[in-house]
């Protein structure tokens, strides 16, 4: 037991992917435990899908190592890495059946026929398609087709399974619903998943931990949560979850404390979370959630405050966004439980707690 | 909706052109099979069968007809198995030199066959560098000629269906996903696997095409044949040739075209009876 508890461990150390003039991985060091689900998130380009290939073994890493279960595997072709691998446009073989697809891994490893057969008869429970044995990939919806790919990367047990953005074709609703799936089989058969995607939400819905990927590098790695209470940068702050953004400049400090002068005028209290100093241009985040209106029921003492103007409000259920200008007319979105029916146009004030309010250095060049 | 219509009527005038210009030489050619040669480029008026039976109770026009079909055959499948490594590496090539390469080959496929052979009878004929290595190679012990017999032919098939061939295959390459390749190998497939179990059985449809097109346009060549055959090897179109022009037999010359066409569209039906069924290709399309 002791053994098999690091069999499926990936570690990656200073793996760098350069093609010709451009790094595309710039240094990745992270370690992955036995049955975690991990999902690299970033934005197309971060090197999150080059991490991927170089852990399958379809792309040799520059420099680094990966290594699988304590062993090195930086010169093993993907097949004798014992890896699965669902693919973003499923690649399911279009001349094999269903069950052929998911006895593909087990034909080639010499399996005998009838673990091949009891195996895919698993496989098929396992994803709830039993009685799609003798199904051509082209009769299948997306959603199945996915779920066979997925059952088809299970089948021959892999040390460790990889997700190419494989949701990234199918309808959001569809999404939802194999986001759950995922999670249910991956829980169930306690296999270390590594999952790409660029789509936040479906990072928070399934990671243990999210390994946040840009430019090449990892962001910050964490918990879903604490990622979003507690992003170390200003990319983190945007990338993971939504955010208003406040610019300004620092007025002084204390501590850890910051007074910012804001653009529209403001004086705003923050955490600085940039080791800023007075003088310094910044921008303060805000989630949405932690915005509230100023009125008799919630008053402003000790909160940081800004005018605004009502422009519209967006029902969603169960949340209201109600969509403010400020004196700049730049947008703020405050997220509501229930929206106080206030008319388009009213003049508000919006008041967030100084410990909701994130100062980060601002960026150097404006593109960012 | 009238725009619509003036289109179709443009493709039907093309049609029309096509028709007048293909169909009505062909009926007065197949009809002209049916009668007997008098001489002097001249034939009878009774309607007969009497040259097809000729040619098929000869002996010399069936080995010939056999000899045809065997130097196509073997030309297709020479063509196929150095076309495919090469379209396969063309199609799965991500660079811009890709493009290069295909404008390269489009224009080699537009060379006049002719200049082609006459080329080829350079580099093969007892003078040529070829030959030349063969001999310091063996040692002197090779002394046969290179030029005028099946294998020149064959050679010269090759190198005149090659470029259409390649073109044929990359698109048939192309269609086949890569992530189905890297499915393969990431599911424990060796390279010898991938190709068994997934690239030729998805490349199958196209494949057969391919080889069919081929096999036609050899079954159809003279140029290769007469000029790299020198006289030695008789194939059907180069029997016609000579029925025309050397005995003036202008129906035997017809009849024998008519059964060079009967054979060709034959083969072809019975490929595609045989050929697996059709709805792979279609799969194919379906997940890309």
């Amino acid at each position: 037991m002791e053994a098999k508890a690091t069999m499926s461990r990936v570690t990656l150390k200073g793996l760098v992917k350069r093609y010709q003039q451009t790094e595309v991985v710039k240094g990745i060091d992270l370690a992955v435990e036995e049955g975690e689900f991990i999902v690299l998130l970033g934005p197309s380009g971060c090197g999150k899908t080059t991490t991927l290939r170089m852990i399958a073994g379809f792309t040799e890493p520059t420099s680094g190592t990966v290594s699988i279960g304590g062993e090195i595997v930086n010169k093993l072709p993907p097949r004798a890495r014992n890896v699965g691998m669902v693919f973003q446009d499923y690649a399911l073989f279009p001349n094999m059946t269903v069950a052929e697809n998911i006895g593909f891994g087990l034909v080639e490893r010499r399996a005998a026929p009838q673990r091949v057969n009891s195996r895919t008869a698993e496989m098929l429970a396992l994803i709830r398609m039993g009685g799609f044995e003798r199904r051509y990939p082209s009769e299948l919806s997306g959603g199945q087709q996915q779920r066979v790919a997925l059952a088809r990367s299970l089948a021959y047990e892999p040390r460790v399974l990889l997700m190419d953005e494989p949701l990234g074709a199918l309808d959001q609703k569809l999404r939802e619903e194999m986001q759950r799936e995922f999670t249910r089989i991956q829980r169930a058969l306690a296999i270390t998943t590594i999952f790409v995607t660029h789509d936040q939400q479906e990072a928070m819905a399934l990671a243990d931990r999210i390994v946040v990927m840009n430019a090449g590098r990892i962001e910050q790695c964490g918990h879903p949560e604490e990622l979003y209470r507690n992003p170390e940068t200003l990319f983190i702050a945007k990338f993971v979850g939504r955010s208003n953004l406040f610019s300004g400049v620092v007025q002084s400090r204390t501590d850890a404390i910051v007074i910012v002068r804001s653009s529209t005028g403001h004086l705003l209290e923050a955490r600085d979370k940039g080791g800023v100093a007075p003088g310094q241009q910044v921008v303060c985040v805000v989630r949405p959630e932690r915005l509230f209106i100023v009125d008799l029921d919630h008053p402003a003492t000790g909160q940081n405050t800004l005018a605004a103007k009502l422009l519209r409000r967006s029902f969603f259920g169960s949340s209201v966004d109600l969509v403010l200008l400020d004196r700049n007319g730049q947008e703020i979105i405050v997220q509501v439980s229930d929206g106080a029916p206030l008319p388009a146009g009213e003049d508000v004030t919006v008041g967030f707690a100084p410990q909701d309010t994130l100062c980060f250095a601002a960026p150097s060049d404006a593109a960012s | 909706m009238k725009v619509r219509r003036t289109y179709d009527l443009l493709l039907l005038a093309a049609l029309a052109v096509s028709a007048l210009l293909f169909l009505v030489p062909q009926f007065f050619f197949v009809r002209q099979s049916f009668y007997e040669s008098i001489g002097m480029g001249l034939t009878g008026d009774v309607l007969t069968l009497a040259n097809y039976v000729k040619i098929l109770t000869d002996r010399f026009y069936l080995e010939a007809f056999g000899r045809t079909l065997a130097l196509s055959g073997v030309a297709t499948g020479a063509g196929l198995l150095l076309a495919l490594p090469t379209a396969y590496c063309l199609a799965r090539l991500r660079s811009g030199v890709l493009r290069w390469l295909v404008v390269l080959l489009l224009i080699s496929s537009f060379v006049s066959i002719v200049v082609k052979v006459l080329g080829l009878t350079l580099l093969l004929g007892s003078n040529g560098p070829i030959p030349a290595l063969l001999r310091i190679l063996t040692g002197g012990l090779w002394s046969a000629s290179l030029l005028y017999n099946g294998s020149a032919v064959v050679i010269g098939l090759v190198q005149y269906t090659l470029p259409l061939l390649v073109m044929l295959l990359f698109g048939v390459i192309q269609n086949i996903p890569r992530s189905l390749e890297e499915a393969a190998l990431v599911h424990g497939a060796s390279d010898w696997r991938l190709v068994k179990r997934v690239l030729l059985p998805l490349a199958l449809p196209g494949l057969l095409t391919a080889a069919l097109i081929s096999f036609n346009m050899n079954m159809g060549a003279f140029t290769s044949a007469v000029l790299l055959g020198g006289g030695n090897v008789l194939t059907i179109p180069v029997l016609i040739q000579r029925k025309i022009i050397l005995e003036v037999d202008y129906p035997a010359a017809a009849a024998l075209s008519v059964l060079l066409t009967a054979a060709v569209i034959l083969i072809n039906l019975l490929a595609l009876v045989i050929h697996p069924r059709g709805r792979r290709s279609v799969q194919i399309e379906a997940a890309a």
